[in-house]
């Protein structure tokens, strides 16, 4: 093989490894602008991840990272795009599938899973919602709908979690809108996907269920969902009344690690390597949530936990990954055997080559949190201040005042988002 | 050698082909190619026109211009948006205004929103223009009528085909006693076909 031909296939792979550590490094640099508190400087180098292959991770990044900023517009405008450039990725790339399967991992544009794409729509609804924009919120629960009927069309569940929220919020969402039936079926969904991801049914979804179903005089069915919640009676939602819903972001999401296993045939010295992604969580800070409002103290609840669906994600893709792993190693063999035969240097060149560069991909929506906990309260119309009291993990008590008074509007819904760390 | 040469120009020739530069052509707006089988500005268009055309055509022009020797005074409602797509209602909403306008049988008065910032300008002049060249309150032309309207979507999914159908109703509903003197019904079906790989 001519050097100048093998030096191109060299350069592709000094690229591929390259451009994966700079992902990994700007991803770094985000989380320590995140934990200096500097949202602007974390802005700023978020832009450092603009290239086609991560498109869509640094437009989820910089929608994410906007919408901290308090700039929601902007942010409603990066998560539309990111929207486009998941849809672009659909169809399947032949150049990117073979890349993975003979080549690297890290190869092909980063895409996101299906937790990830129900989280964009969370985040943008929230955003919307933030806005006072209802009927835009709503646009995006019927994208979640019709999203996860895309992926499971009889029962409309995610196969890794982080829908059981999408849902829940969705109701919340359709309930404001007038819309009570479907306000009824994404309440149901979302308490059936909490008793399917083994995670506890939030009581608000609880009573919210119960509310709706007494609306819709679906008394049978209300009995068994208050039996199984063990709830005798409800009070009726107050007539006149407003609905402040406080979600807070709490953490930062998990990050992907490498898990890798190598070896080296001791007669040809040619390397192997399998490399896997592998979870490690940052953590949930938050041990209790308390919003404090009108002399009332109403207890928040965890109601989505992005670590466990990203574990629950990462395990259910190990023998896919595991077996393209296999098959990059039998290529490179392969391919190695043969350019060693013409020339030893340039064999074992492309072995340590090839080696380092088959890596998982670990790529992830990292700005997102750790865990989302939520707070709602019903209040009568006013102008309100309240404050978010937080328990932390690690110990003590951290109190935050909502940054600007809030208003709450007879049958109206207001939603404030809070950034814990 | 020459096997391992082969395998690795294909990857390398995937790699290019991957990487087409962007390309833009300026287009008419009647030649706008519907990319991604989402509402379009040409949707818009084309559903404001058949619309509008329909309810100039419908009898309730012909009784209120029998009744009163002017043209009815329409102003526009809410038109919401029911379906799983953002859609810009506002296009929407400046695509009917400019057809009726251009009609010449309609006057149109500016909504809610629009009203609040022409009551601040007049405001403003009664303080800051020339009395012969201010614009007075209370001078305001008061509405006979009332657009309104939803925008909804169905879509059925079926592999890599997809039917999204778009219908959209608007009604005109008299202020004076809130009947409705014309209702109005547009449908756009859509068969989406996603192809199966990319570059």
């Amino acid at each position: 093989m001519a050097v100048g031909r093998l030096a191109q296939v060299l350069l592709i792979g000094v690229v591929l490894l390259l451009g994966g550590c700079a992902g990994h490094q700007v991803q770094d640099r985000i989380d320590d602008r995140l934990r200096a508190g500097d949202t602007s400087g974390a802005l700023e180098v978020v832009e450092r991840l603009d290239s086609r292959r991560n498109q869509a991770l640094y437009l989820l990044n910089r929608g994410m990272l906007l919408r901290m900023d308090g700039q929601l517009d902007a942010s409603v405008e990066a998560f539309e795009d990111a929207k486009r450039q998941l849809g672009a990725l659909e169809p399947i790339s032949i150049s990117e599938t073979v890349a993975d399967w003979a080549l690297a991992e890290t190869a092909g544009q980063y895409d996101s899973n299906v937790h990830e794409r129900l989280f964009l729509h969370v985040t943008q609804m929230l955003n919307f919602l933030e806005l006072g924009d209802l009927h835009a919120a709503r646009v995006e629960a019927l994208q979640i709908d019709l999203g996860l009927r895309r992926v499971d069309p009889s029962g409309g569940a995610a196969p890794h979690g982080g829908d059981a929220f999408a849902r829940y919020l969705s109701g919340i969402v359709f309930e404001a809108s007038g819309d009570r039936s479907d306000a009824l079926i994404a309440y149901r969904r979302a308490a059936q996907r909490y008793e399917a991801l083994e995670a506890p049914v939030p009581r608000d979804l609880q009573v919210s269920l119960l509310h709706m179903l007494d609306a819709l005089d679906q008394t049978e069915e209300r009995e068994r969902w208050a039996e199984r919640f063990g709830i005798e009676a409800v009070r009726a939602r107050g007539e006149g009344t407003g609905q402040l819903v406080v979600v807070v972001h709490s953490g930062l999401g998990p990050r992907l690690g490498e898990s890798s296993v190598a070896a080296q045939d001791p007669r040809s010295g040619q390397l192997y390597r399998v490399s896997l992604p592998a979870v490690r969580g940052r953590g949930d800070p938050s041990a209790a949530v308390t919003l404090a409002v009108a002399e009332r103290a109403v207890e928040g609840e965890r109601v989505e936990s992005v670590h466990h669906a990203l574990e629950r994600w990462v395990g259910a893709q190990i023998p896919l990954l595991t077996a393209r792993a296999v098959s990059r190693n039998v290529v490179r063999h392969q391919v190695t055997g043969q350019v060693r035969d013409e020339s030893r240097g340039l064999g074992a060149l492309l072995n340590v080559l090839g080696f380092l560069v088959d890596s998982a991909d670990t790529r992830t929506w990292r700005t997102l949190p750790d865990s989302l906990w939520m707070s709602r309260a019903e209040l009568a119309p006013g102008t309100y201040e309240p404050k978010l009291h937080i328990r932390r993990r690690a110990g003590g008590e951290q109190t935050i005042q909502l940054q600007e008074p809030v208003e709450i509007l007879e049958g109206g819904l207001t939603v404030r988002s809070v950034f814990v760390r | 050698m020459k096997k391992a040469r082969t395998i690795w120009i294909a990857i390398i020739m995937l790699f290019l082909l991957a990487g087409c530069a962007t390309q833009v052509d300026r287009v008419g707006p009647d030649e706008a190619d519907d990319i991604s089988g989402r509402w379009n500005d040409r949707d818009s268009r084309l559903v404001s026109e058949e619309m509008v055309d329909d309810m100039l055509q419908r009898g309730w022009l012909e009784r209120h211009n029998a009744r009163r020797d002017n043209n009815p005074t329409v102003i526009v409602g809410e038109i919401r948006n029911l379906s799983d797509e953002h859609i810009s209602t506002n296009t929407f909403i400046r695509d009917i205004e400019r057809e009726l306008i251009n009609s010449g049988r309609i006057t149109f008065v500016a909504d809610s929103g629009e009203r609040d910032a022409l009551r601040r300008e007049r405001a403003d002049q009664e303080a800051h223009a020339l009395e012969d060249t201010r614009s007075l309150a209370g001078m305001e032309l008061g509405a006979d009528y009332m657009l309104t309207g939803t925008i909804n979507t169905i879509r059925d999914v079926e592999g890599r085909t997809e039917v999204a159908y778009y219908q959209v109703n608007l009604a005109l509903t008299s202020l004076t006693d809130n009947t409705r003197v014309w209702v109005g019904q547009k449908e756009i079906r859509k068969v989406i076909r996603r192809g199966l790989f990319r570059s």
